[in-house]
């Protein structure tokens, strides 16, 4: 072990803890920093799957009928507001170009190799957690509900190019299959895509707490606070908050999701990153009309899962500014389809949480070192699947940041290519 | 993309002559970069720290690099060949035996012995002086007066010790009238230069003590002491050049970080030895207007024995080479085939559990009563025989790019065709029955000879040695590189590694090659402000 391993990682979401786990676990001196604890950001709300079969990121809808349906704002599937367009002209711009077929496959080769680990590093750290870890994982997949025969067609064109070319396995469910699966559905569904090869997490937050309790116990120093500053001095780079210093390390690891602009910003970088707004809300459901699984509907926008805290409702994307007020409508008319769906019961929350997905032009997340500040290394930018990436993600810096040829290759995730 | 300053010399690869050439230019004070795609190979790494060390050097420390799994290793296709290939710092010296015997006289002038070689442009007079240099930078140990080789001055250390199975194997060779000689050894006898010597653990795969020169801790120190940078997980892409066709320097990529880089050289040597330096040139397009780049893939004829007996020998302990068997190294036309070989015998034997699996010849223990009996009879009790001879150059024994599969860098693969010849195969089954003789002249109790050959009778030969594919010549149309390993098409481009014999001779190749290596650099080094305008490359 050399002088120069202490590092502060900034964001303890499910990307920042993981590479503060492994780093620590490597014998990094390692500061984790967030300014309001473990999965304070988005990593507090997803839908909670592990999505092994989800090789290829979401691309920017290619058909016409697609885009001025969005535009239109019909559906709620994918939704925006006219004010933060203009802040995300040029990450919007980039995400449609790198939509095409050719960079579209291009970005999934390159994510399914991080996609491809997802389960076994997520298996890792729940290991090095324990039980209190394991305790939150269902091993036993999600289902894709479909209403239209057109739709569930074109659900398994997809599942099968996924199986084809990455060995992705799912299973065809007819709507008598469906309703058998889950007994209180409301409505009858046409069939459905089980996949099979996925692990879902009962709560994320507090599978994030608990990655950050074995980060802790492998000797690492958790901090709360927001860093407003970052400095070099000497050979250290210095972090404080409103002129106190929070901590002074030989290296930094950005891991703010939708926040790094702001970081970044102050390292001389603007990285074209652009945010998908998500909402969620739990609902008590009825006691003896339960919720079996994990079970979405896509076509029309939404997912619904059996989580510790109730019955989750997610939404899904919303172009919007992560510091400008909820729009409720997405979630709202998002639970009057579930509602007719399933016996979801009261709202178990006051108000919906909404969080910010951390998206980059060409979907890809950006892992490696600042090309030009010594020492800065950046994990952001996951976009839908910072839960599902994190730990292949910490793994992934500290084999970096360790000088060795780290298990995937990086080039694809690196920095520089935003430079 | 990012450029950085001109260095003086760009080394590409980290092997025996990437070390011995940036070693030299360093120390003259040029500004030298070595690219290495490798890692450094930590001491606890070897085989040597693990409880299940025979399972290591099946797995972990194969010399196969086809039956390894290293994140560094750039994979090949090989349609019979088994190519003992390492990629870190020190290269394929991480994974030899360090036999360290000389090329002969006449292994330089088989144009005119037979004419079914080259001739090289230089002669064994050339190169002697510096096999002698290399031997004092490793501590070479061996034992002088051999008198089936011109002679020499002493070894840097001492002989390594003369074991019991030697010793049985000496009175073999006696018997048959037959030339024999203690191996030289890259292995260094006596604490030398800082390494302690060696201990004769028996297990020669890898040397984490240092005895065995293992380039990295016998000849990098001196490099990087001289000022050279060694970037190591870099991957070159490609070799760049310019509208003239000189080399301009390499692009290549950062392993650990994604990155691409390009970096400007006045001089580009390439070190990536008989299968990576072919690869880079055909995928940068480059030095190939003879069409022999990558062409006349030298092995080695190679078949081998395991003999079993009666005598404790305890050939588990002690240093892979024992002795040298020369007396069929020339060319004697009445057995029926050109050119010669040696006897390469090894004193390092098995563990049990290798033994009882088979080991060299395929010859396993029984299950049951018999397996104590066994055990008690045959280990320690086993020696291993190679003959090892000069196999002929055919353009269609091959390293080249496959045409349509692409690596994760977009390079493409690169592949091997190798097929012995009518002459390799008849030397082949007259090593056999060679050695047939010498385990009978031993008094083994078990013979067991391996041809190498499977079950459909193709040859699948353990390819230590890569070597000619960029051979050395006096005429551009028949050959890649000048006598000073300059390429005629690329002329501030040198070729310095096992690429460039033009003949295999009967030995283990690294001691040329090294002292080939040191010869090419100094040449370099005292040639450097010519060669860095130079725009022809001349006969030498």
């Amino acid at each position: 072990m050399t002088a120069d391993r202490s590092v502060a990682v900034i964001g303890a979401g499910f990307v920042g803890t993981s590479c503060a786990l492994h780093l620590a676990r490597k014998g990094w001196d390692v500061t984790l920093i967030d300014k309001g604890g473990p999965a304070n950001g988005a990593s507090f709300g997803p839908a909670g799957i592990i999505q092994r079969e989800a090789v290829a990121p979401y691309a920017f809808p290619r058909s016409v009928s697609k885009i001025l349906s969005v535009l239109m704002r019909r559906g709620i599937d994918i939704r925006y507001h006219a004010t933060a367009l203009p802040g995300v002209a040029r990450g919007l711009a980039g995400y449609w170009w790198n939509s095409s077929p050719k960079r579209h496959a291009r970005a999934t080769r390159a994510y399914a190799t991080l996609i491809e680990h997802s389960l076994t590093e997520h298996g890792q750290q729940i290991d090095w957690a324990g039980p209190v870890a394991d305790d939150l994982i269902r091993r036993d997949g999600w289902y894709d509900l479909y209403r239209t025969p057109a739709g569930l067609a074109g659900g398994l064109a997809h599942a099968k190019e996924n199986h084809d070319g990455f060995g992705v396995p799912y299973e065809e469910l007819s709507g008598d299959d469906v309703a058998t699966l889950e007994p209180h559905l409301q409505e009858r569904f046409t069939g459905a895509i089980h996949w099979p090869d996925t692990w879902s997490v009962r709560d994320p937050g507090e599978l994030v707490a608990a990655y950050a309790g074995a980060f802790v116990e492998a000797g690492g120093t958790l901090v709360t606070g927001d860093v407003t500053d970052i400095a070099k001095t000497g050979d250290r780079w210095v972090l404080s908050s409103n002129g106190t210093e929070i901590a002074a390390t030989d290296k930094v690891v950005v891991a703010t999701g939708a926040w790094t602009d702001k970081v970044a910003a102050k390292l001389g970088w603007k990285p074209p990153l652009f945010v998908k707004r998500g909402y969620h809300r739990h609902f008590k459901g009825e006691g003896n009309r339960p919720l079996n699984n994990w079970i979405a509907d896509l076509e029309t926008g939404f997912l619904i899962a059996p989580m510790k805290r109730g019955i989750r409702l997610t939404t899904g994307a919303e172009l919007g500014k992560l510091d400008t007020p909820q729009t409720p409508i997405q979630i709202t008319e998002a639970e009057k389809i579930a509602r007719r769906m399933f016996p979801i019961g009261e709202a178990a929350d006051a108000a919906p949480w909404m969080g910010g997905r951390p998206c980059t032009p060409d979907m890809l997340p950006v892992i490696g070192p600042s090309p030009d500040k010594d020492g800065i290394w950046y994990a952001f930018g996951h976009g839908h699947q910072g839960l599902t990436m994190g730990p292949a993600t910490g793994r992934l810096i500290a084999e970096m940041m360790g000088g060795k040829t780290p298990f995937v290759d990086p080039a694809p995730f690196r920095p520089s290519r935003f430079h | 993309m990012t450029a950085d300053k001109e260095r003086d010399v760009l080394v590409i690869g980290s092997g025996a002559t990437g070390a011995l050439s940036t070693m030299v230019l360093a120390q003259a004070g040029l500004d030298v970069l070595c690219l290495e795609q490798g890692g450094w190979v930590e001491k606890n790494e070897f085989a040597h720290t693990h409880t299940n060390w025979a399972w290591q050097r099946a797995t972990n420390w194969n010399p196969d690099i086809t039956r390894r799994d290293h994140p560094d290793d750039y994979m090949m296709g090989t349609d019979s060949s088994q190519p003992l290939m390492w990629n870190a710092v020190g290269g394929s010296t991480n994974a030899y035996g360090a036999i360290w015997p000389r090329y002969r006289p006449s292994d330089f002038r088989k144009g005119d012995e037979h004419g079914m070689q080259p001739n090289w442009p230089i002669a064994y007079e050339d190169v002697a002086p510096f096999y002698e240099r290399v031997d004092a930078i490793l501590g070479t140990s061996g034992l002088t007066g051999d008198p089936a080789m011109p002679p020499r001055p002493e070894c840097p250390t001492g002989p390594l010790p003369f074991t019991k199975a030697a010793k049985k194997l000496s009175e073999g060779f006696d018997k048959l009238g037959w030339h024999w000689w203690p191996a030289e050894a890259g292995v260094i006898s006596e604490d030398y230069d800082g390494r302690p010597a060696c201990n004769n653990c028996g297990l020669c795969n890898g040397c984490p003590r240092g005895s065995m020169s293992i380039y990295s801790q016998s000849v990098w120190p001196k490099a990087l002491e001289a000022g050279a940078e060694l970037q190591t997980h870099a991957r070159v892409l490609k070799i760049l050049t310019g509208p003239d066709g000189r080399a301009t320097g390499a692009r290549w990529k950062n392993r650990v970080t994604g990155e691409i880089v390009e970096t400007k050289a006045k001089i580009v040597i390439v070190a990536a030895n008989g299968v990576g330096t072919p690869r880079l040139l055909l995928a940068s397009g480059i030095g190939n207007s003879s069409d022999m780049v990558g062409r006349n893939l030298l092995h080695h004829t190679l078949v081998s024995a395991q003999i079993w007996v009666d005598e404790q020998v305890d050939g588990q302990m002690g240093y892979v080479a024992s002795v040298l068997g020369r007396e069929f190294a020339e060319t004697d036309t009445s057995r029926g085939f050109v050119n010669g070989f040696n006897f390469n015998c090894t004193t390092s034997a098995p563990s049990a559990g290798e033994m009882a699996t088979g080991w060299m010849s395929g010859t396993k223990a029984p299950w049951g009563k018999d397996h104590h009996t066994w055990m008690e009879k045959r280990f320690g009790h086993s020696i291993g025989l190679f003959a090892i001879g000069d196999d002929l150059p055919n353009p269609e024994n091959r390293v080249y790019l496959d045409p349509t599969e692409t690596d994760e860098d977009g390079i493409p693969v690169v592949k091997m065709h190798y097929e012995p010849g009518e002459n390799d195969k008849r030397m082949m089954n007259y090593m056999l029955d060679r050695l047939q003789d010498l385990g009978e002249a031993c008094g083994a109790f078990d013979i067991q000879l391996n041809d190498y050959r499977d079950a459909d009778g193709v040859y699948r030969t353990p390819a230590w040695h890569m070597i000619g594919t960029c051979r050395m010549g006096d005429d551009p149309a028949t050959s890649v590189v000048n006598g000073w390993h300059q390429s005629w098409d690329v002329p501030n481009m040198f070729i310095v590694d096992g690429s460039v014999l033009a003949t295999g001779g009967v030995v283990n190749p690294t001691p040329t090659i090294s002292a080939l290596a040191l010869r090419a650099a100094e040449y370099i080094r005292d040639n450097f402000v010519d060669l860095t305008t130079t725009e022809r490359t001349l006969a030498a």
